[in-house]
Order: structure tokens, then sequence, then C-alpha cells
């Protein structure tokens, strides 16, 4: 090393001249066009032109490629990524020091890097730097970044009077490898320079990181091998592709993690688009379909004309042949049926989900045959991202099901503070009326069993909106039982007869709590977010 | 195979007793999945005097997925691409109303009814729609236009026979086409 260039006396950057640096023999001179880049000294090319940003002079060693430690020093520097975070405690202690987060941040880390910091060392606070603010510029923050942080560890350095927005670090690797390394960084307030970069500029900066340096670009006349090859293999595979996805939200994606909401975005649209089917409702279980009942057809089930078709086959079927009969009394060939219920687990003809509990069955029981069924709600906006039906656990009967989601709804909702007597599990008509629109008449929270299941009967459904369930409304503790007229009215009562069995597994609700983590939550917010929906598409009905 | 059964008595029955103003041909006569309709203009409707082709593409697990249905002839109206797809945004054949005992008789008197009445509450060229809702005499007139110059003639369905067949979410995801209306 030449003792006419010590550290202290490096060449001072003059207005329009820039300094070469030779990482091999740790000579310094002025740029020359003509002369290219190789050092005159040593004839290596491992050289950097300098910039106030990055000067490589600062902590040379004898490093014969520039390359040759970046991924090792990554490893063995978990400090600076910890310290990357501008929440640490630390960093506070040199607010002194600086304006802005992340010039403080990057100052925090200095000191304990001084001693072996090198010019990867710095690629590589940079790069963490950037990945650790990725998010954009902090608010308040652009605009007061502060001098340089280097400018404070080294107060005699003199920078140029108008440093430049971005500055580029351009390492030339020798003739062996002939490639060639540029880091454009924007002076913003991670490297503390002059004034914040706009966010756009981060794009452009970060593109210019990740990409391999173009022969004719912007790199090109500093590199003396005209073309050369893309980065290193295993920085255009890791971080080039991690910033990338942070820097380009088309990108974001990275193996199954996606980092912006647009990607999330697009990832659900091309979903949707790949599967069209996801509107409609879910599959049925395969014990749902297998614990349908089974019947062979009789008179009554074939009417007065003595046959009927399977209505997914058009076949023709008589009296005798096997049928399997769904819970609204619909009855197909159990195949047919089978093929179906594998992609939705609604009935082929009037849509009633099968796996709904036993109080909605039998309602709709009722009335299946001879008219059409009410149109599940979020039908009838061609949208359902819920089915009206929960998956109930396998093996357990329609019944015990039911009571069970019922449990699982009320525990939730006492837990969240929200009390609501009307059921869940009526969800599919109660939600389709919860906007009746001006009943203001809920059933205190404090109801007990057998008013719940009174306010379940389907007339009461029909007219009590399940929103305003949980207020408390003084009044209504005045009432006794028998006032169920103003609730369900006279012209509905044999609808009551349902509630009977009904409240009886509502009695056992409380002593038997089957706590249940896998569609407890889901319903209760499906339940919340279909409502409204619902609401709509029964204002529209009632038009 | 199910499906071409129950395709074939379909066929059957709607041939025997097509829609009102439908004839239906196969459009080859090995494929029972690919069906030529040719549908008469409403009475009364637009697109009166107008002769349309409609092709109607029975997926193979139907009736378990719906039916694609396309217009061949170009038609002015607010639930039709206005394109050479002719895509057809029919809410019974939205995957997630569809309902295997739906049948395609169904499905075109359907289509038919939309004819009569366009739904420009769901639309798929919106422009038209607001055209629709806003000056329907206008809407008249560019729907007789283009029954003038595209449903006078004999129907082809050339055109729209390839988007029908790979049309396997034409009519679920139309909507993404909505706006695209050219004027003319």
């Amino acid at each position: 090393m030449a003792s006419f260039q010590s550290r202290q006396s490096h060449l001072v950057a003059l207005e329009g001249r820039q300094i070469v640096f030779c990482h091999s023999c740790e000579n310094e001179w002025y740029h020359e066009e003509t002369r290219g880049l190789k050092c005159p000294r040593c004839s290596s090319e491992a050289t950097e032109i300098v910039e106030p940003e990055s000067d490589p002079r600062l902590n040379t060693r004898d490093l014969p490629s520039p390359f040759a430690n970046i991924f090792s020093n990554v490893s063995r520097r978990p400090g600076i990524d910890s310290d990357s975070d501008p929440e640490e405690g630390d960093i506070e202690e040199h607010a002194i020091g600086g304006r802005g987060g992340l010039f403080l941040r990057a100052a925090a880390s200095r000191p304990r890097n001084t001693a072996n910091r090198s010019p990867e060392d710095d690629i590589m606070r940079r790069f963490t730097e950037l990945l650790g603010d990725i998010g954009g510029p902090r608010p308040g923050f652009g605009d007061e970044a502060g001098h340089s942080p280097r400018a404070g560890n080294r107060p005699g350095q003199v920078f140029f009077t108008t440093p430049p927005r971005i500055h580029r670090t351009t390492f030339h690797a020798g003739p062996v490898s002939g490639t060639s390394f540029t880091i454009t960084t924007g002076t913003t307030h991670m490297a503390g320079g002059p004034e914040g970069a706009a966010p756009p500029d981060f794009a452009a900066i970060f593109g210019n990181l990740i990409r391999p340096p173009s022969p004719n670009g912007n790199d090109a006349p500093r590199n003396p091998h005209g073309g050369p090859p893309p980065l290193p293999g295993v920085f255009g595979m890791g971080f080039a592709e991690i910033i990338a996805s942070l820097i380009n939200p088309q990108q974001a994606v990275r193996g199954d993690a996606v980092y912006t909401q647009e990607a999330l975005d697009r990832i659900i649209t091309t979903l949707m688009e790949a599967n069209p089917q996801s509107n409609a409702a879910p599959p049925a279980t395969q014990d749902a379909i297998e614990s349908l009942e089974k019947k062979r057809l009789d008179d009554e089930m074939l009417g007065p004309e003595g046959k009927a078709e399977c209505t997914i086959c058009i076949d023709d079927m008589y009296k005798g042949a096997e049928v399997s009969v769904l819970p609204c009394k619909h009855w197909f060939h159990g195949e047919c049926v089978t093929l179906w219920l594998k992609e939705h687990n609604t009935c082929p003809i009037c849509r009633t989900p099968i796996e709904g509990g036993p109080s909605r069955s039998t309602n709709n029981a009722q009335s299946s045959q001879q008219q059409p069924q009410p149109t599940p709600p979020q039908n009838i906006f061609g949208i359902s991202p819920f089915s009206p039906s929960r998956p109930r656990p396998p093996t357990e009967r329609p019944g015990r099901t039911h009571r069970e989601n019922e449990e699982r709804l009320n525990a939730i909702r006492n837990l969240s503070g929200y009390r609501r007597s009307d059921s869940e599990t009526q969800s599919g008509v109660s939600r389709r009326n919860s906007l009746s629109p001006t009943n203001p008449r809920t059933p205190p929270s404090t109801e007990d069993a057998s008013r719940s299941a009174r306010v379940r009967s389907p007339s009461l459904r029909e007219r009590d909106p399940p929103i305003p369930n949980y207020e408390t409304r003084p009044e209504y503790d005045g009432r006794s039982y028998a006032t169920s007229s103003w609730f369900g009215g006279g012209g509905n009562s044999e609808n009551n007869r349902s509630s009977p069995d009904r409240r009886g597994s509502d009695g056992r609700e409380n002593r038997d709590p089957q706590p249940s983590a896998s569609h407890g939550p889901l319903g209760w917010i499906r339940d919340h977010l279909t409502r409204s929906s619902g609401s709509g598409a029964d204002r529209d009905r009632r038009r | 195979m199910a499906s071409q059964k129950r395709i074939s008595k379909e066929l059957a029955d709607c041939s025997a007793s097509p829609p009102a103003g439908m004839s239906i041909t196969l459009a080859s006569d090995s494929d029972v999945h690919k069906w030529h309709i040719t549908l008469d203009g409403p009475v009364g409707s637009a697109y009166a005097g107008g002769r349309f082709g409609l092709i109607v593409s029975l997926p193979t697990d139907y009736p378990f997925k719906p039916p694609v249905v396309t217009f061949a002839t170009r038609i002015y109206h607010p639930n039709v691409t206005n394109d050479a797809t002719g895509a057809i945004c029919l809410g019974l054949l939205k995957p997630e109303q569809w309902k295997p005992s739906t049948r395609v008789q169904s499905v075109l008197e359907a289509v038919r009814a939309l004819l009569v009445e366009p739904n420009p509450d769901d639309p798929l060229e919106s422009r038209i729609a607001d055209e629709y809702r806003a000056n329907r005499a206008e809407f008249n007139r560019n729907a007789r236009a283009y029954v003038n110059k595209y449903a006078t003639g004999p129907v082809t369905f050339s055109s729209a026979a390839a988007a029908g067949s790979a049309a396997g979410s034409g009519s679920g995801s139309g909507d993404a086409t909505g706006g695209k209306a050219q004027g003319s």
C-alpha cells in the first residue's frame, strides 16, 4: 500500500471529477474517461467510483474481490437485522445524532460495525435497511433526513457541494469473473441523503438494484466489460426476488405468501375465475350424504299419477323404487343426488341445504313439495360466500348437531358480550326476514331458554328481526309469556307447534355445552356478515 | 353416461314441443352436447322480425353443471355481450344458482324472456343498460338496427361456436366484460 495515500489523506472529490478507488491496492485516482477503470498501479479491475455516500476507502482491508464475503457477512451480522427494527430502544439513544428514524437506525448500527466495515458491509447494511423500511417512507420523515451518518464518523470528509439524490455504488469484479454489480440507492432518509426521495423513486431504485446491469444502461459507462453477465446467482434469486416482490405489487408473491393487498386480491380473483363454482354452495360432507334417508317410493310420494321422475336424470320412477330423501322431502335417485351433493350441499330442486339442522328441515318439509321453497338469501344476489347451512360434525344426528351449534354460538356470543336469544340455526329464515323493517320488540338478553324457544318458532322468525335482539328492552321484561300474540300473531299458531321440541332441545342447551373450534366463530362471523345482504334481499323481495 | 341419457331425453322433449318461436337442431348428429337453436325475435319486442342463433353447450357433467348459452348472432341487448362471443347473463345459468332440476327448455324460455324484457340491473353491457333505462326510444332504434344488420338473413352458428364451447365461465364471469359496448 502506498504511503502517499493514507486513510487520512484521501483524494477529495472535486466538482465534476470522480474518484476511482482500487479495491486491490487501495489506490485512488481521478477518473478519466480515456483510461477506463483499470487501476493504473496494479492493473486490477476491482475498482469502484467513489461517491460521497459510499466511500469504499473508509474501511478497506485487503479484499481481492468485493463479493467474496458478502453472504458470510450477512450470516454473521444478525445485529444489523435486528437493528433495522425502528421500534428498537437503542435507536432512541441515537436520536440526538440524527433527525430521522431510519437514519437513526443506521447510526445505531454503525458504531458496532465500524471495526470491520467493508464495502460488503455497506452493501448489506443498505440491503437490510431497505428491507426493513420497505413499507415506504415513514411519515414526517423524508423531509428531514439529515446529513449522512458517515459524515458524523468522518467529520473531515468533504462532500460534493450538491450531493446527488441517487448515488450508485458500482463494483467491478476482477477479470476472472467479469461481473459487475451496481447498487443504486436513493439518498433518502435511510442513507441520510439531502432530501427524502419520493416513494415512486423506490421502485426505480430497487429495480436497478435487482436488475442485472444492462449493457447499454446507465451502468455501462462504468463497466469496462461491455455486456456483463447477470448478477451472481444467489443475488438474483434471493434478495432480488424479495425486494422485487416487496416493491412491485404485481410480484409480491413468494411461494405461498403474499405481501400486499393487491397481490392477495389478484390471487383471489384468479382463483375465482379458475373456479367459477366458488360462489356456489359448498359440497356436502360424505356423512351428510350417507345419512340421507332412503325410502321406497310409496303412493304418497308419487302423487296421483302413480309415477314421477327423478328430476336429475329425468327418468321415470315408479312405486317401490328406492330413493334418497332430502330433509326438504324432495327425493331423487340415490346416485343422482349424490353426484350433486358432492358438489353442492343443497337440494337440486329447492336449494334447501341438507345440513341445516332439524328445525329448518321440518319447517321446510311442511311446504316443500307443494310450493316453491324460499331461496336462501345469498342466492338472491348470486353471491353466496357462505352457506346458510353449517357443516356439521360427522356421524352426528341432526338434532344433536343443531343443538350444539346453538350452544357454540351462544357461548361465543357470551364471550363477546353479545347476547342474542334468537336462534342462529334459523339463520336462513331469520336473516331473510331480519329486516322486517320496523319491529323494535326485542327479547331481552336475559331471556331464558323457554322464551327463546318461543322466539324461535317460525312465525316469530317471520316477524322478529334478530339484529336488535341483543339489546335489552326494559318494557319487554314486564310482558308475560302469554303475550305471544303480539309476537307470533294469531294466524300462525299452527306454526308454533313446532316449538316444543325446539324448546326441549334449547333447555338442554346450557347443561351440555360442547365448545367447538370448528365452526362456532365462523358461524358467528358468517351470520353477521350475511345478515345484511340477506336483509337487503328481503327488502328487495318485498317491493 | 347419465348426462347423455338426460340430454337425449331433453332433446327429444324439446324437439317435440319447442319453446315458442324456436327450433332446435344438433350442431352435429354425433354430439348431443351442442345444440343449435334458432330463435325468432319475440313479437312486440325490439327484436321482432329478427332470427337469432343460439348455441347451447351442455357440459359433460350436465345437469350438475349449467349449460353455456351464447348468441351466435349479434344482438343489441344489455345482457348479451356486444361482440362475437355473445355471452348471456342469465341468472339461472350462474353456477351458484344452477339447479340440476332446471332443464334446457326452461333456459331457452328464460333467454326468450330476456329478449322481451331485458334486465338492465344486471347488465353485461352497462352502456346499453343505461340507454335502455334512460332512453328507451334510442335503445329500440339501436336494437332494431342490429336486427336489420345481423339478424335478418339465415342464421349461422359459425362465429360463436368456438366461444360457446370454451366458455365454461362465460355466463358466470360475464360482468367483467361490461362496458365494452361499441356503438354503431
